[in-house]
């Protein structure tokens, strides 16, 4: 078994490979793939093992972490480091935004550096997106829910316009 | 009621009637007897005596007649003084059960003008109430048809930069919530 603290050292580089759900989803994807290679007594460093079916991005993070030393020798050590990292990346806090718009890469790259600083934790966004939302996002995190949208300010604009409306129309009913 | 109080009247008079007879009778029976008595005293006296028979039986007899009619006519009297009452209790009545017909037909009058009244009010309500529930419905509906229509004009109104720009105001103000904290 890994030593943590030094365990999530090696697994930072991956986690900040993350940004959301998809991601997460195709790393593990990856990553189980990569668990399944180390059964085949090849020598060496999982990046050597993996490299013919690996993804390029992926393989660098595992040569820097290699180069670094923080990756174990030997297969089963090395299925044990990936199952862990499996697991690590799975517990990663999750935070749902919904959009009334499709975020740009850079964008949601950028909310997910905001929030993952102001959780304390690699965080994985999970985007909806709703063209019904007006003006800003809801989230959702941790079983909390919270709109800031301009719906309600829209609302209650809506409601006051049309009370004023139906008061001068029903005045003016009156007046004939 | 009153037919028990006649009955008794009549069998009274009647019975009065009948000893009145019977005390006249005695009398002749008696006069007679006296007058058969002094037979003796010689064919004189005889016609004496029928005369004064005569007359005495008259006069009985005038005395039974008066009785007679007097009661007769006390009896009719007294049945035209009953049946006189029996008549004004009768009016009587018929005047109390006709005030009584009229104070009920005033009183249904007032009750049914009530009865209209009230519920006429009652619909008033009714119908005020609908209204309310109707207008607030009706700008319930109005209301979510605008807000549905801004909310669409607005959404494709607002640009992408301004939907980024918006959404990093709400995660400030996220952050200021302490809500990922």
């Amino acid at each position: 078994m890994i030593q943590s603290p030094l365990d999530k050292t090696a697994f930072i580089p991956f986690s900040n490979l993350i940004v959301d759900t998809q991601d997460l989803y195709r790393m593990i994807n990856d990553l189980t793939t990569v668990q399944r290679s180390l059964f085949k007594d090849k020598e060496g460093t999982i990046s050597d093992k993996s490299k013919d079916f690996l993804a390029s991005s992926l393989t660098t993070v595992f040569t820097e972490v290699e180069k670094r030393g923080l990756e174990p020798a030997g297969d089963a050590k090395q299925q044990e480091f990936v199952k862990t990292l499996i697991e690590y990346l799975k517990n990663l806090p999750v935070v749902k935004i919904t959009l009334a718009f499709g975020p740009t890469t850079n964008f949601l790259q950028r909310i997910n550096t905001e929030i993952s600083n102001e959780i304390g934790n690699k965080a994985v966004l999970d985007i909806v997106v709703n063209q019904f939302i007006i003006g800003g996002a809801v989230f959702e995190y941790n079983g909390k829910v919270r709109a800031y949208t301009l719906e309600e300010k829209l609302d209650t604009a809506v409601i006051a316009l049309i009370k004023s409306e139906g008061t001068i129309s029903r005045k003016s009913e009156v007046s004939h | 009621m009153n037919l028990p109080i006649y009955s008794t009247f009549l069998i009274i008079s009647q019975v009065c009637n009948f000893v009145l007879l019977i005390l006249v009778a005695f009398i002749f029976f008696k006069v007679e007897r006296m007058s058969g008595a002094d037979d003796n005293r010689g064919n004189d006296d005889h016609k004496l005596k029928r005369k004064l028979g005569k007359k005495v039986s008259d006069q009985f007899s005038g005395q039974v007649n008066e009785l007679v009619a007097a009661a007769l006519e006390s009896f009719n009297v007294q049945i035209k003084s009953e049946i006189g009452k029996i008549s004004e209790e009768s009016m009587s009545k018929l005047r109390g059960l006709s005030d009584f017909t009229q104070a009920q037909e005033a009183t249904i009058g007032k009750e049914t003008q009530f009865l209209v009244a009230n519920n006429f009010s009652k619909v008033e309500k009714e119908l005020e109430e609908y209204k309310k529930t109707q207008m607030a419905k009706i700008d319930h509906e109005i209301s979510e048809i605008v807000s549905a229509a801004a909310k669409e004009v607005i959404g494709r109104a607002i640009s992408a930069a301004e939907q980024e720009d918006l959404v990093n105001k709400s995660l400030e103000r996220a952050k200021r919530d302490k809500f990922f904290t």
